[in-house]
């Protein structure tokens, strides 16, 4: 049984087609890429996976359960989907903290770490309202794994981000799939794609084709 | 434990913040004034007042309630709505509603907040009143001049008036929230959300203003508890009104996950419809107790009185009900094919398996009927006596036995009569068609003899001679006729969906 199915997905906004029954399964423990241009349904597509939108048709399966029947967004799912919504008068530490105690299930020191893990200094008393735009990108990968969440929906993971921390953040991912963690993402960087990826897909014509296996 | 203290900290931080201490300032100010009025009632009446009037007066003014408080409050919902929707959150919470009850503790958390500074600000504002010791002369006063004066008739403690007072306000501030977040939940659109706040706060005053003080649609009743105490003359109205709309929200809030294609508005219309008929089937003019009106509600018709509109209301009460059935039935005869006969093994398995569905929705509905007329007569001032007074001859426990009873053999039968009519044409309208001929037979003249089974648990037939056991007799032999001509074209007719 694969971990996420698509089940003839269609989806339309005011009548503009995204997604014409669309089939799409994700297996665990792999490194999925979605390419297309900017307004081909990159983040529509992540936002059904997750459930945040439903399916016009169709049916979108987590681990078995149909979205939207007894459940409605996934566990356990790390995300980066627009980015979040910081509160721009607190640090970096206390964002992160805010987020961590919705389910309170890992410690200050576990925040801390996943700061350094990403290269944020977590003793900094900077606010976030005077980071920079790859610090920010930082504080939102920081937030999709801090919780060890074991499938990543991240669009556009590495926007923003410097040299250096575009080879530690693929490091990262790389090290979460050997642990058997399924990782999504999105990115325009061509070659993002080609050294993470698994498995790629283009979204073309309102259906999803495989480009590489 | 660290979580607890976090949200302590997080709590007085809150208290201590610039915004809590405007909103002070603020109070204070129109305290003062309203405080000089108070006075001036009190020495132009001769009698003293004391902390208890000042207090009841600064938290149950209606125009710091509707100016400011109100405003304020629907700002803060907002504005914990648009900082707390962020998907990173979302999918941490799990779900829409746990998002929707998430901002609703904080909305709860600005509440106390608020209520804390309102209370200290009041408290300072009345040095100098005479202390507290019971309603004061001043409130005991047979007028409705202050706050007190409406409250210390229903309700012995000041203490116990003002809890019910922030209680209600509470609820009622949670219900608007409730209705914002759906809306925001529903079209992730700040305009809409703003739009509707707006119109709640102009909603309030207008309602305030030009509605007449005793009309059930001023918001003040359901936001002031001595506003609510004048309009119901108890203080449970107000109170039964909030929670009814509050168990309406939880019911959408707990739905708002669903992957439901489109809602069906016809329940909802429905259920307008009912309020509409059980409202108009009222006589105010006549009857004094809550019976009395439970009788016209469901009146009907029998031969010796007939009414236009009472036979409209029964229509709406009794086919209307029928009409849902009639489309529940119409997905079951579409959805049902050879597949599913298989697995029954035979047709009559299957009508019984549907058919006990619904001769339990049919003794739910009449149960949720009777409860939802107490429920609209409790807001009007009839008398709970248990006794009904247009006709002495008959007892509650004849109303009960022909409203339980023989409405759930008459619906019964109007269920098996629609389901025979689809069985047979297969076509929805010839249903209608077959309801509205069986309706006419309320009409005077053509059921002289009450055999004909339609409309025979109107509760005019508590108004004439007829046994109401001779109707039980009637209604079940109708009942067993139709289950047996039902069972008879199962075994005859071919099969062809």
């Amino acid at each position: 049984m694969p971990h996420i199915l698509l089940d003839q997905v269609s989806k339309s906004f005011k009548g503009a087609t995204i997604f014409e029954n669309v089939n799409f399964a994700v297996e665990k423990g792999k490194i999925y890429g979605i390419i297309g241009p900017n307004g081909s349904g990159k983040s529509v597509l992540f936002k059904l996976i997750c459930g945040f939108l439903f399916p016009d048709h169709g049916r979108v399966i987590v681990d078995g359960e149909e979205l939207g029947v007894n459940k409605r967004f996934p566990s356990d799912f790390g995300i980066i989907i627009d980015r979040p919504g910081y509160i721009a008068g607190k640090t970096g530490f206390d964002n992160l903290k805010a987020l961590a105690l919705i389910r309170n299930k890992i410690s200050d020191d576990k925040i801390k770490q996943t700061m350094r893990l990403v290269g944020l200094d977590p003793e900094s008393t900077q606010k976030v309202k005077h980071y920079s735009l790859g610090m920010k990108q930082k504080l939102a990968i920081a937030q999709a794994i801090m919780e060890d969440q074991q499938t990543l929906i991240l669009d556009e993971p590495f926007n923003a981000l410097d040299a250096d921390s575009v080879e530690n953040i693929r490091n990262l991912l790389r090290k979460f799939k050997e642990e058997g963690r399924t990782i999504l993402l999105t990115s325009h960087n061509q070659e993002d794609i080609d050294v993470l990826c698994d498995e790629v897909y283009r979204i073309n014509r309102f259906k999803l084709e495989k480009v590489k296996k | 434990m660290t979580r607890v203290v976090n949200k302590w900290k997080d709590f007085v931080d809150e208290l201590l913040a610039f915004k809590w201490i405007l909103f002070g300032v603020v109070i204070y100010i129109y305290g003062l004034s309203a405080k000089e009025h108070m006075y001036v009632a009190s020495l132009q009446t001769k009698l003293l007042l004391n902390k208890w009037d000042l207090l009841h007066k600064f938290f149950g003014d209606i125009y710091l309630i509707l100016y400011f408080i109100l405003p304020v409050f629907l700002y803060r919902s907002i504005s914990i709505m648009m900082s707390d929707f962020d998907y990173a959150v979302l999918i941490r919470l799990g779900s829409y509603r746990s998002w929707v009850y998430a901002t609703l503790v904080r909305l709860i958390q600005s509440a106390s907040i608020s209520i804390i500074v309102w209370g200290a600000v009041s408290l300072v504002l009345s040095i100098g009143a005479p202390s507290f010791a019971g309603w004061s002369p001043f409130s005991r006063l047979n007028a409705s001049l202050s706050e007190t004066q409406i409250l210390q008739k229903f309700i012995n403690s000041p203490i116990l008036a003002l809890v019910l007072h922030l209680a209600l306000f509470v609820f009622s501030v949670s219900c608007i929230h409730l209705v914002l977040a759906i809306l925001y939940v529903k079209w992730k659109n700040k305009g809409i959300v703003v739009f509707v706040a707006v119109f709640i706060w102009v909603y309030g005053v207008v309602s305030f203003k030009l509605l007449s003080p005793h009309s059930l649609f001023n918001l003040c009743h359901y936001l002031i508890l001595h506003s609510g105490v004048a309009q119901f003359s108890n203080i449970w109205g107000s109170f039964a009104m909030v929670i009814g709309w509050m168990i309406l929200l939880i019911w959408i809030v707990n739905r708002l996950d669903l992957n439901v294609k489109g809602y069906n508005w016809k329940y909802t219309a429905f259920i307008v419809l009912v309020v509409l008929a059980l409202w108009s089937g009222m006589r105010e003019n006549v009857g004094q107790t809550v019976w009395d009106q439970f009788l016209f509600m469901f009146i009907g018709g029998s031969r010796q009185a007939f009414y236009f509109k009472s036979f409209l209301c029964y229509w709406v009460l009794y086919f209307g009900v029928i009409y849902l059935v009639q489309l529940h039935l119409q997905t079951e005869l579409s959805e049902m094919g050879y597949y599913k006969l298989v697995r029954y093994q035979s047709i009559s398995r299957w009508f019984w398996a549907w058919y006990h569905k619904i001769m339990l929705y049919i003794g739910l509905y009449l149960f949720a009927l009777a409860l939802l007329a107490l429920f609209i007569l409790s807001l009007k001032r009839f008398s709970f006596d248990f006794h009904v007074s247009i006709d002495r001859s008959v007892t509650l426990l004849d109303m009960f036995y022909h409203f339980f009873v023989n409405g759930y053999l008459q619906v019964s039968f109007y269920v098996l009569f629609v389901f025979l009519i689809s069985w047979l044409s297969k076509e929805t309208f010839y249903s209608f068609v077959g309801i509205a001929i069986l309706s006419f037979f309320m009409f005077p003249g053509l059921n002289n003899r009450g055999i004909i089974p339609s409309g025979l648990n109107s509760m005019a037939y508590l108004l004439t001679n007829d046994s109401i056991y001779r109707i039980s007799t009637v209604l079940f032999l109708w009942n067993v006729f139709a289950i047996v001509f039902l069972l008879y074209v199962f075994s005859k007719q071919d099969l062809d969906f």
